[in-house]
């Protein structure tokens, strides 16, 4: 590479992280929330300081080491930044800003305009491609729309043909100019037939036609948001080759799998992760080339950068032929820092997690590149980052191994739909990507086999432990009978496997993953979501978490004991025989346990004897009226805090608002009865 | 019969038209809000607040859910995290169905689901009331004025994602 070329990349590489830097320092400034912050303007610190001293600019290396050795004691203590070291720091920064405006060539822009380079390909700004993904979205929907209208005209064809057969039948017992009349309007309606099922399918071609073309844009839209690999190998290779001239080390970089495409807002933090990784292999793993050719080595150390698609995740190796990680050296240092308490038995796969911990390292001495061990700490940041892994494994003399595993968040990726029938959810299909699939089968309820660590089923010759469906959701399972049968997948990933339990299997879609808004909280097990046709958001399974949390997801699962049996008691109160028993079927069907009252007298004494989690109460009874049980309970110590649902007829305003008056914590309408709704109240208010 | 695309029209109609107006009038003296109805009660949700105002059309439901999380809803192809604006204020929600959905501007990612908009009010801001916080409920409500002889609360939005961060928060890491 040409001494322009490294100017031109250090130039762009500088830039980034001067504005990283301001916009953590401004944050800080502005009093936001400053949870790993030190640790991030640590690492911008560092890798600004390496890349000055590669592209020979000592000034803004040492602005970068003086930043870099005050966040370091910072780091160490686990102290924040004083109000006047962020001014400083941004004056610093401001100093490096005009360091680096001073290092532009001039005309660099107007020159850009007239290569061809730059005719060929834009720029774009990420938040302008979220706005088109927005607006291809809502005319998918629209067109959805579409065709579902078109289908409306279908259902008018069929009842213009039932009125002309209507009106055939009707000539048949008519004559005269009643006759003629009938047969008139019977070659109207036809006319109108026709002309409607021309519409109808025009209307239809044109939707589907519609639908298609937007697919493709919506494919091509997603693509936008996918870049290769391999637009991060130059900055790699520039890395790799700097710091060999930096040590005195020859080394040889290939790379591999640069067509793999990962998501824009991915690649950055793994090209920052994997440079730190490429100086730490180079330094501390590739021998000096007179010792490589003692070893019987070539004398170039060779580097792998080595990209690998499975499912919905990426895997970036930083593969080198170095001697490999020295155990003793970790040892010794993992003692010093007190991170292992007993080095007996400390062995490479001890070292292998040791590495990772926070500024670790077991250089003797700072060097200008990766002296301070922050490499690998910087890797296990990527992946925590974006909810990944970071792996490290090494054969003495032989080389190391520096993986890092990333989702492809944006990617689409194959998933299967899977069903939950339980009551209590009205948008039950949930997506499991596939690569963690190993296989489907279905099996009888009363083939699954109990023990005491949990239920299990036979796939193959392994005993797998059964998960129902409805536990990952927690949701209401559903009641099951001997003979019904569970549509089972296979779960695999640790080198564990799993049997999740569900109540149907849909088709495999490719589904683009969505993160969920920070607003939603980190539900258990749900990796995103994904929109389906019409727009409903559909939930994508963590099956990797599922997983390693099968233990504790097994218990009282497949519903021979259901978890909701395990709850307090449900007390229904009602003077008719018919609605107590219809909401004692429905309630027992999802799993509770029901005691039944028929007037709210009874009922009360009912509940001065047991402890009950829920009264559902009709309103007008005989006696004590629902309003005044509500009212009466809430008075009372013992009971005030077991939630009331009224369930009644009366549907008035007024009569709502008394019920919530009373006190009652929901107030349901026979007439507008929805059993999955009344389950979902019960549910919400069991809690 | 009104329906709900009559209604937002009408609701989109109402805050054009106050855009339009902006210019003229004193934009320090008044507030703009939406009157809306929650548990039976008026409340109102300052313009500024708000990104916009959708109907619900599904909303789906999370595992693990915290108390007032309905679940996630698809706004123009952005997920939203949409929360009963009712159940956080302490109403023990009486099966009120949930119609709109009022985007927070600060966070888009999170919505206040509510049961019924009123529509559009321009009121002086010298006849907002503050009201005293005196519980944890009240924190969501910050004033209250009076309105062609009714009574509104004033919901603070801001106060609203702050509760439901701690919410969220409070279940930790995954």
């Amino acid at each position: 590479m040409s001494d322009k070329d490294l100017q031109s990349y250090f130039r762009a590489e500088a830039r980034e992280i001067s504005d990283g830097l301001s916009r953590a320092l401004l944050a800080l400034a502005r009093g936001e929330p400053s949870d790993g912050a030190v640790r991030e303007l640590f690492r911008l610190a560092h890798t600004l300081k390496g890349a000055a001293r590669i592209a020979s600019r000592p000034m803004i290396g040492d602005l970068a080491e003086t930043m870099e050795d005050v966040l370091a004691v910072h780091r160490e203590a686990e102290t924040e930044l004083s109000a006047q070291e962020i001014d400083e720091f941004l004056r610093l920064v401001d100093v490096i800003d005009g360091e680096l405006r001073a290092l532009e060539p001039a005309k660099e822009h107007a020159k850009a305009a007239t290569t061809g380079e730059a005719l060929e390909s834009v720029r774009i700004d990420l938040q302008e491609l979220d706005r088109l993904t927005e607006a291809v979205f809502e005319a998918r929907v629209q067109a959805a729309s579409l065709r579902s209208s078109a289908g409306g005209i279908g259902a008018l064809v069929d009842d213009a043909q039932r009125t002309i057969r209507d009106l055939a039948g009707d000539a048949e017992r008519r004559s005269g100019a009643a006759l003629r009349s009938v047969e008139r309007a019977r070659a109207a309606v036809d006319e109108l037939r026709k002309a409607l099922a021309v519409t109808e399918s025009q209307l239809t071609a044109r939707a589907d036609a519609l639908w298609r073309e937007l697919e493709r844009v919506r494919s091509q839209t997603d693509r936008l948001r996918m870049v290769p690999a391999e637009s991060i190998f130059d900055a790699l290779e520039r890395a790799a080759h700097e710091a060999a001239h930096a040590t005195g080390h020859a080394i040889a970089l290939t790379t591999a799998g640069g067509r793999v495409r990962v998501d824009r807002h991915v690649l950055p933090t793994v090209r920052d992760a994997l440079i730190h990784a490429v100086r730490n292999a180079v330094d501390h793993g590739i021998e000096p080339p007179d010792v490589r050719v003692a070893a019987g080595k070539p004398r170039n150390g060779r580097i792998t950068i080595r990209v690998a698609r499975t499912g919905n995740r990426v895997t970036f190796s930083c593969i080198d032929d170095g001697r490999g990680l020295d155990v003793d050296a970790v040892r010794r240092a993992a003692v010093d820092r007190g991170l292992v308490p007993d080095p007996d038995g400390f062995g490479v796969e001890d070292a292998a997690r040791v590495v990772f911990a926070p500024g670790f390292t077991t250089a003797p001495q700072v060097t200008p590149l990766s002296g301070r061990g922050v490499g690998l700490d910087v890797v296990r940041a990527a992946a925590e980052r974006f909810d990944g892994e970071a792996r490290l494994s090494s054969e003495p003399g032989r080389g190391t191994e520096v993986s890092l595993l990333v989702p492809v968040t944006l990617a689409s990726v194959p998933a299967l739909t899977v069903r939950h029938a339980g009551p209590g959810l009205e948008h039950a299909h949930v997506l499991v990507p596939l690569d963690i699939v190993a296989g489907t089968v279905g099996v009888r309820h009363d083939a699954i086999v109990r023990s005491p660590n949990g239920d299990l089923v036979r796939y193959g010759d392994e005993m797998l432990t059964f998960v129902p469906l409805s536990r990952v959701l927690g949701a209401v399972p559903s009641p099951r009978a001997p003979e019904d049968r569970w549509s089972v997948v296979i779960l695999r990933a640790h080198g564990q496997s799993v049997a999740l339990g569900a109540d149907g299997l849909g088709a495999i879609l490719e589904v683009v993953v969505r993160a969920l808004p920070a607003a939603a909280g980190r539900p258990p097990f749900v990796l995103g979501a994904s929109l389906d046709i019409e727009g409903v958001p559909r939930l994508i399974l963590d099956a990797r978490a599922i997983v390693s949390a099968a233990r504790s997801l097994v218990g009282a699962t497949s519903g021979a004991a259901p978890a909701a049996t395990r709850r307090a008691p449900i007390l229904v109160v009602d003077d008719s025989l018919t609605t107590r028993m219809l909401e004692q079927s429905i309630l027992g069907s999802a799993g509770y346990e029901v005691d039944l009252a028929c007037s709210a007298e009874e009922a009360l004494e009912k509940a001065a004897a047991r402890r009950y989690g829920l009264f559902i109460v009709d309103v007008e009874m005989p006696g004590m009226n629902g309003f005044d049980f509500t009212a009466t309970t809430r008075r009372d110590a013992r009971l005030r805090e077991v939630p009331v649902i009224l369930v009644t007829s009366l549907a008035s305003d007024a009569e709502r608002r008394r019920g919530a008056q009373c006190g009652a914590a929901a107030y349901i309408v026979k007439g507008e009865f929805d059993q999955r709704v009344f389950l979902r109240r019960v549910e919400e208010l069991l809690g | 019969m009104t329906t709900d695309g009559d209604r937002l029209a009408a609701l989109r109609r109402e805050f054009d038209e106050s855009f339009a107006r902006a210019a003229a009038a004193a934009a320090g003296d008044s507030e703009r809000l939406v009157a809306v109805r929650l548990g039976g009660d008026r409340f109102a949700l300052r313009v500024a607040e708000i990104a916009s105002v959708h109907p619900i059309t599904a909303i789906t439901r999370l595992p693990g859910a915290p108390r007032g999380q309905l679940g996630i809803v698809n706004v123009r192809g952005q997920l939203a995290a949409v929360y009963d604006a009712a159940t956080l204020l302490g109403y023990t929600s009486a099966g009120e169905p949930h119609r709109w959905c009022a985007l927070c501007a600060e966070d888009r990612g999170m919505g206040l689901a509510i049961g019924a908009v009123e529509g559009y009010l321009r009121v002086e801001r010298a006849s907002l009331r503050a009201i005293a916080a005196e519980d944890e409920t009240n924190r969501l409500l910050t004033h209250a004025f009076e309105h062609e002889g009714r009574v509104y609360r004033v919901l603070d939005v801001s106060a609203f994602r702050a509760a439901v961060a701690e919410l969220v928060g409070a279940r930790g890491p995954r």
